[in-house]
């Protein structure tokens, strides 16, 4: 069962998995191209720092488009397939979710890979250390979390995912529309605040992505 | 008609006015036109005295729109005026303002802040029309108390008015060796983590040595003395090599092109060496203007009560005995406090904090048991 | 009798304006059920309903003996479903989409599903994409089948085909239950298609059960006839009036069921003379029972006798 069910996925995902596991690869590679041409690990960590934001960005990415592809076939379905098969709904989540949980490893050891490679070619300034597991270990969790949040999301209702997107969307319109009347009410940032500051659910994506840090 | 189109058009009539003027006296005058020179002139002066009534009439109207609405607080040696209806974070703003100036400064920061009164303003004014700008600019200096995070971002812009006065009445020896502006913070205590990581990292190992303790390797790292080949004593030979080619756009411009290639091909140090000394005021120092900065606040938080005082009458000896006097103590006091506050500096690890990585499984947790809730009804 | 498929007072509202009411199916076990209504008629609704793909709102349904949704999955694996319209991952080749299938049916023969395909010339590298509709039903067909099903629920499984396809289907489905004697519960509005392989019909309309009977008895004795002067209908009546209504140039047409030679007596003896006597066919049969059943608002039009024999169990 788990075997049928994970080719599937894996089929779905197959292109997106190759493009972040070679993305995956490649940051850490290239954040470490320009090191030669900076001067003083200030700037190297700088440079380090720039190229800090992709990490967690496809991290949000691919977490969030695996999940669209785990469930996609099912939806496109409206799930009758899946609810006709026989085994309990649960259990078909699970299966699924545990497949993409397997899928996500590529583009994390990707990651993991890359930074080692990267500051095993480069002889480290003194004064920095090399993050490499650190790195792969902060953004296997981000992906995972995305991934899970998303699945999440996909794995409800057509009523659910709307009542989440609308609540994200009407938030975001009633902003705008009260900073166009020039009424000074803050709506998003206490919800941006719980969502991105410890214990919030994504503070993990707001560390320090560095490859090569103090 | 609204005081905001008297304001435009009272300023393009005092223009014309003023035009009319400048032109009516640049016109060659014949003897015969003297008299309606003069006239014309009369008559100008008597348009000129109406629009400046009329603006006085606007400004009045103004006064009247917003007078009702104003209010001041004074906190410190900080007045500011602001509509009543933010009163409270204004004066919040202006204690934490102060509360960060004075951490710096000591007692002393009313002497940078002149007796002058701010004027808070909001987005809306600044978006509004200049005249409503202008007005509030004629009742005190303006600064911005934003939409967003009101109280910190208006004591931020009120405590970078504060520093910006300190910066221009600092004398030109004191400016030429921090080389750029101090990074108003309200947070005085706190030395920005950036420059941890520039200490740690800086290219050339005095810097490293003065993490290590070694205080006269602060001392050196600081440039409080410049040597004359500051390249040789301060860089090894791979870092020459590394100035040399950041700095080569400068350095070709000069006109030894063979010394530069011996230098970046060949790796000749002699070659590197000879350039750098050649333009020794192109070598940069070891830690840069904003980590000097930080040490001066420091020997200004040491010195306490009259430090700043000190500090802006004081000229003419050498900057560190300057700085010795603000602090009212040895430099290598000074330099050991400031190791210490740059080591407590270091920025929040790379590494994985255990607290994060279990939220977040715990997180994942409770995502996916909502998912596995999934329902089967569609 | 023992039953594959039971509801009881089964009530379903997706919207305002359709409602599942009091449904109370019965189809035997071992029997080729027909499930015959109009589109709209709430077939799938209810198709869906018996395999739990929806929540009833009130009722019970038993499926192989099992109550549904609560042992839905144990009742899962020994029915094959067929649904309206193709569901299957659709990026998967056909070999891939067995695969696929037959890992939750601890059941699969894979052999009969190899079969299956040759038989329906089927290529296993196809990608379903590429498959005609009348390929994608055939696969469909296989998937039910191949995992040896002691209930099969097609719903207008045939739809949409070429005769030539529809033919091969129905005849696989034929030579599965004479094989295993396996339940049949099939959704269509194509009557023709059924009055040949069923051997139950019910009948479905607006959300209601119209009847639900042996197929012969439902075909046999439905007769129209004009009758002039036409009598009050009796309790002893020895047919059932379906419908009555006035006829062009005077008297009526009426409806009737269960008619067998010698009754024309019943309408001399109460004065009316009986005109002419039309033979219906399933489908005639089929529109009679729909019109007369929507022609009567509540039990106004409908008489009694008539009333009582639209659900016959």
């Amino acid at each position: 069962m788990f075997n049928a069910i994970f080719y599937t996925q894996w089929k779905w995902s197959r292109l997106l998995l190759l493009v972040a596991t070679f993305a995956g690869l490649a940051i850490p590679l290239v954040s470490i191209q320009s090191i030669n041409e900076a001067y003083g690990n200030f700037e190297v960590v700088h440079t380090i720092q720039g190229y800090g934001i992709g990490y967690p960005l496809l991290a949000a990415c691919l977490g969030l488009l695996l999940s669209l592809t785990a469930w996609g076939s099912d939806h496109r379905g409206r799930h009758v397939y899946a609810l006709s098969l026989p085994i309990p709904r649960w259990h078909y989540v699970m299966l699924r979710y545990i497949s993409g949980l397997l899928l996500l490893l590529a583009p994390i050891l990707a990651v993991w890979i890359g930074g080692t490679l990267a500051t095993h070619f480069i002889k480290i300034p003194a004064g920095l250390e090399a993050y490499s597991g650190s790195l792969a270990v902060r953004f296997a969790l981000c992906a995972l979390l995305a991934y899970t949040a998303f699945f999440a999301i996909s794995a409800g209702t057509p009523r659910t995912a709307g009542i989440v997107l609308g609540i994200g969307a009407g938030l975001v319109a009633a902003q705008v529309l009260l900073s166009a009347a020039g009424i000074e009410v803050q709506l998003l940032k206490p919800i941006v605040d719980g969502l991105f500051i410890w214990p919030g659910p994504f503070e993990i994506f707001t560390g320090r992505w560095m490859l090569l840090d103090v | 008609m609204s005081s905001r189109r008297w304001g435009s058009v009272s300023s393009t009539l005092l223009t014309a006015a003023v035009v009319l003027i400048g032109l009516g006296s640049a016109t060659p005058a014949k003897a015969q036109d003297i008299a309606s020179i003069e006239a014309r002139v009369a008559r100008l002066q008597e348009r000129a005295r109406a629009l400046e009534a009329k603006a006085d009439s606007i400004a009045a109207a103004n006064r009247r729109r917003f007078a009702g609405t104003l209010d001041s607080v004074e906190v410190g040696s900080f007045k500011v005026l602001a509509d009543t209806a933010m009163m409270k974070d204004v004066r919040r703003a202006a204690t934490l303002a102060w509360t960060a100036l004075t951490g710096v400064f000591g007692d002393s920061a009313s002497m940078l802040l002149h007796d002058r009164t701010f004027v808070a303003i909001t987005d809306a004014i600044v978006d509004s029309a200049h005249t409503d700008l202008r007005w509030h600019a004629t009742l005190g200096t303006p600064v911005l108390a934003p939409r967003e995070d009101r109280v910190r971002g208006l004591a931020m812009n009120l405590v970078s008015a504060a520093y910006e006065s300190f910066w221009q009445r600092l004398d030109p020896a004191m400016k030429d060796w921090i080389s750029s502006p101090l990074l108003p913070t309200l947070e005085p205590g706190k030395i920005p983590g950036n420059s941890y990581v520039e200490v740690v990292t800086a290219g050339s190992p005095i810097a490293r040595e003065c993490f290590s303790g070694t205080l006269s390797a602060c001392r050196r790292s600081l440039g409080f003395d410049r040597p004359a080949d500051p390249a040789a004593a301060w860089y090894s030979a791979a870092e020459r090599r590394a100035l040399v080619d950041r700095l080569s756009f400068s350095l070709r411009s000069g006109t030894d092109r063979d010394a530069h290639a011996r230098c970046l091909h060949m790796g000749s140090d002699s070659a590197c060496s000879a350039l750098l000394a050649a333009n020794a005021e192109l070598v940069p120092a070891i830690l840069s203007g904003m980590t000097r900065g930080t040490f001066l606040v420091t020997a200004l938080r040491k010195g306490g009560s009259g430090a700043l005082s000190r500090l802006l009458e004081s000229s003419g000896d050498s900057v560190s005995t300057r700085i010795e006097r603000v602090a009212g103590t040895r430099l290598d006091v000074v330099l050991a406090e400031w190791r210490a506050s740059i080591i407590d500096a270091r920025p929040v690890k790379t590494r994985l904090a255990a607290s994060s990585a279990l939220t977040s499984m715990f997180w994942m947790a409770c995502l996916l048991t909502l998912a596995l809730r999934s329902s089967r009804w569609r | 009798m023992t039953y594959a498929i039971e509801t009881r007072a089964l009530r379903y509202r997706p919207g305002k304006s359709f409602a599942l009411d009091d449904l109370s199916l019965h189809v035997p076990a071992g029997a080729i059920y027909g499930f015959l209504g109009p589109n709209g008629a709430g077939k799938t609704t209810t198709i869906r309903l018996l395999l739990g793909l929806l929540k009833p709102a009130g009722g019970s349904v038993e499926v192989l003996g099992l109550a549904i949704p609560a042992k839905v999955s144990e009742a899962l694996s020994r029915i094959g479903y067929v649904p309206e319209r193709p569901h299957l991952h659709v990026s998967l080749t056909v070999a891939e989409s067995i695969r696929f299938h037959s890992a939750f049916f601890p059941t699969w023969d894979q052999r009969w599903a190899s079969e299956l395909l040759k038989r329906f010339g089927l290529k296993e590298h196809r990608g379903l994409r590429s498959l005609s509709k009348g390929e994608m039903g055939k696969l469909m067909i296989t998937l039910a089948l191949g995992q040896r099903p002691e209930l099969l629920v097609l719903d207008e499984p045939t739809d949409g085909l070429d005769p030539v396809v529809r033919r091969e289907l129905l005849s696989a489905l034929l030579d599965y239950v004479s094989d295993r004697q396996a339940t049949v519960f099939i959704s269509s509005h194509l009557i023709h298609e059924l009055e040949r392989v069923c051997d139950w019909v019910g009948v479905l309309d607006q959300g209601k059960l119209l009847t639900e009977m042996p197929m012969q008895t439902f075909k046999s004795g439905i007769k129209r006839l004009a009758v002039t002067n036409p009598p009050r209908v009796r309790a002893d009546a020895p047919f059932s009036v379906l419908g009555r209504e006035p006829r062009a140039g005077g008297g009526e047409t009426w409806s009737v069921r269960g008619w067998e030679p010698g009754m024309e007596r019943y309408f001399a003896e109460n004065g009316s003379l009986l005109r002419e006597i039309v033979d219906l066919d399933l489908e005639e049969a089929f529109v009679e029972l729909l019109r007369t059943a929507r022609n009567a608002p509540g039990d106004m039009a409908l008489p009694a006798d008539a009333k009582e024999n639209l659900i016959h169990v």
